[in-house]
């Protein structure tokens, strides 16, 4: 639990909003388009003419109920790895980008499958880095299965919890088919979840029979989801930070009413991502300060429901490795670390989410890192406070060779073999390297000496004749 | 006794950073009447070697490089006496380590003396704000083969130029070797100064002194 910690809303605020959005519900709607959905909002009281369903404050409630407050999220070996309850921070990849900068030779080009599994290797090796979604939509690979292939990539190269967007519901159980293989079962992997779901409804309110669908099957097998709609003020969201909140929240909830109502105690976040859309360039930017100021906001109103909260940092506008990269990197990982979002995904993108980097991934578990740090706070204690061994070291000594430096000083300082901190003239022997030459070393370190424990034979073969036989089926 | 055995159980208590057993390693040595010179050599020679390894892998930080350098030092202490007695040479070289006059920051060259005893030198500390000439007498009384001389500020830098102009009005400059240190020090004021070399930390200078000893 983070002992730093910034607000945005007060508590009349977070009122203010879950109220609004609770209203806006109730008294404007949602559009769902799928028939079964409907009937089972219709049935549970809500009112609904045509794709429209207005959903009475009460139902809303309900399902907040018996939505579970927090949960746990294990990985590819069932050890507990992440607590998704209150202002636990974990840090993430970016995914799902058609681009992908190749981090040996700079180029921006297609993502291929190769580089889902790098970027899932790479990921598995980096400290700061909880969670990994795979990075990028593979383009040489069946459309069709693409999800089964990326899942596949991911699995096999990192042991860490997975997060992914299936593209279709189909898409989705075979994820969770797949999972289950990984786990030895279907009970397992719903006792020990280590794969999550990511289904993005449009904004503003709109809820596309696909994306229910793919809701309803997640809930249907027990697995946990993180339902993100995307809010750009101004665009697809009212302009001011608090009506585009009021609307987050809204599509959220009406998320988590879906999910309940389908299987009571699903688990699932009350979650969204609160984008930038620039009025002057008419694209929609992935790292403005007012994108980390809605989603704390958006997270405050969640975590006073007990529900777990989704961040989007790590990012950048800019084309390359350059210093808007970094500032824009560890401006979002900071601000959303210190607002306590307990899953923050996205490290990693490059040109407004248009492309995944490893590069941006690397620097990204570095300032999570920082970010870490700084989180912690400062622990004020006898033995901390140290009066004694400033007394004996007396003015003019040091403290090197205290064993109070000794027993401290891992623990309190932050070390870094990313960023460089040594002499001038050893940085210039060294090659005189950048951060962004550095990181590229790194990978390449990475790369040739990370080593993901393997999956037996058997499952590997279990996940390839899966594949295999879905395919076969679709020809 | 397995004495190759001995020798792993010194550098063992000392990367361990254990005081109280290679303090008792030590004195076993001495009540066993065993070759005091070879146990400097293989079995604290090997510790030296070993910490320099566990640095440069990132498994040792400062704090233990200079912890280890104490229980070294510790050991020594009951070691040298008997060396000495016997007349045998004891140290790799004796060092000369000040601040410049006008300077009163001493931590960095503390860390440097302490590194240069954990590796066989025998240091001569003469504390922080020392002028010029003291340097020089001291170094000339106390007959050492290095000067080691730091500075922080660049106000102070000047006084490293000084050391070594003054040194070669004396006719003094081949009878030391002078090495510098500092945050704003680097290869080239070392070389503007007439200095032999410039440490960029504490483990750089002592493989530079030891370098220039080597060479002399």
């Amino acid at each position: 639990m983070a002992r730093i910690q910034f607000r945005v809303l007060d508590e009349d605020g977070v009122d203010s909003i879950l109220n609004a959005a609770k209203d806006v519900l109730e008294n404007g709607g949602c559009n769902v388009m799928h028939p079964a959905a409907l009937e089972l909002l219709e049935n549970a009281g809500a009112i609904v003419e045509g794709d429209r369903a207005k959903l009475p404050r009460n139902l809303v409630e309900r399902c907040i109920e018996t939505a579970p407050k927090g949960f746990s999220i294990y990985d590819r070996s069932g050890n507990k790895a992440m607590d998704l309850t209150g202002t636990n921070v974990y840090y993430g990849t970016s995914t799902a980008s058609p681009k992908t900068r190749d981090p040996f030779t700079g180029e921006i080009r297609e993502t291929w499958i190769s580089d889902i599994s790098m970027g899932a290797r790479i990921a598995d090796a980096l400290p700061n880095i909880d969670y990994v979604m795979p990075m990028g939509t593979a383009q040489d690979v069946p459309a069709a299965s693409e999800e089964m292939h990326e899942f596949q990539a991911t699995v096999t190269n990192t042991t860490k919890p997975i997060v992914f967007i299936g593209y279709n519901a189909r898409g989705v159980r075979s994820v969770f088919d797949m999972a289950a293989i990984v786990a030895g079962g279907t009970e397992e992997l719903r006792n020990r979840p280590f794969v999550i779901s990511y289904p993005e409804p449009i904004s503003p309110l709109v809820f596309p029979g696909e994306v229910v669908e793919k809701m309803l099957v997640a809930a249907e097998l027990g697995m946990p989801q993180v339902p993100g709609t995307t809010v750009q003020p101004g665009t697809t969201s009212p302009v001011t930070l608090a009506g585009a909140v009021v609307q987050l929240i809204a599509e959220g909830l009406v998320s988590i009413v879906l999910i309940q109502l389908a299987n009571p105690g699903a688990p699932c976040f009350l979650s969204g991502n609160l984008n930038i859309f620039d009025m002057n360039t008419t694209l929609m930017s992935i790292a403005a300060p007012e994108m980390s100021l809605g989603i704390a906001a958006q997270a405050e109103v969640a975590r006073s429901l007990g529900l777990p909260t989704w961040g989007l940092a790590g990012s950048t506008d800019s084309k390359v490795l350059d210093a808007q990269a970094g500032i824009e990197s560890a401006f979002s990982i900071l601000a959303q670390g210190m607002a306590g979002l307990n899953l923050i995904h996205d490290l990693g993108y490059l040109d407004m989410a248009m492309v995944c980097s490893i590069e941006m991934l690397v620097m990204g578990n570095e300032v999570a890192g920082m970010a870490r740090h700084l989180l912690k706070g400062i622990e004020v204690n006898d033995d901390t406070l140290a009066r004694d061994v400033i007394k004996s070291i007396g003015p003019g000594g040091n403290y090197l060779k205290s064993p109070h430096t000794r027993a401290h000083y891992r623990n309190e300082l932050w070390f870094t073999d990313l960023f460089t901190r040594v002499h001038y003239n050893r940085w210039k022997h060294e090659g005189a390297l950048d951060l962004a030459a550095r990181i590229r070393d790194k990978i390449k370190e990475i790369d040739a000496s990370h080593v993901v424990p393997a999956l037996s034979d058997e499952i590997l073969d279990k996940l390839q004749s899966f594949i295999e036989e879905k395919e076969s089926n679709m020809a | 006794m397995n004495i190759d055995q001995f020798y792993e159980d010194i550098c063992k208590a000392i990367v361990e950073l254990e005081e109280d057993k290679a303090v008792a390693l030590a004195q076993q040595a001495i009540d066993e009447d065993m070759d005091i010179l070879e146990v400097i050599e293989k079995g604290f020679g090997m510790a030296i070697n070993k910490m320099g390894q566990m640095f440069e892998s990132g498994e040792f930080f400062l704090p233990e490089l200079m912890l280890g350098g104490n229980i070294v030092q510790a050991a020594m202490n009951i070691l040298l006496p008997r060396l000495k007695a016997q007349g045998t040479a004891t140290t790799l070289g004796k060092v000369l380590m000040a601040t410049i006059e006008g300077d009163i920051h001493s931590i960095g060259k503390n860390i440097v003396a302490t590194m240069l005893s954990a590796n066989g030198f025998e240091v001569v500390d003469l504390g922080a704000d020392v002028p010029v000439e003291k340097i020089i007498d001291e170094a000339v009384a106390q007959d050492v083969n290095v000067i080691g001389v730091s500075a922080l500020l660049t106000t102070t830098m000047t006084g490293q130029k000084k050391l070594v102009d003054m040194l070669v009005e004396r006719g003094l400059r081949d009878r030391f070797k002078i090495v510098i240190g500092g945050a704003a020090v680097n290869a080239d004021w070392a070389s503007h100064c007439g200095a032999d070399g410039f440490g960029e930390n504490a483990i750089d200078a002592v493989r530079l002194i030891k370098n220039l000893l080597a060479g002399a």
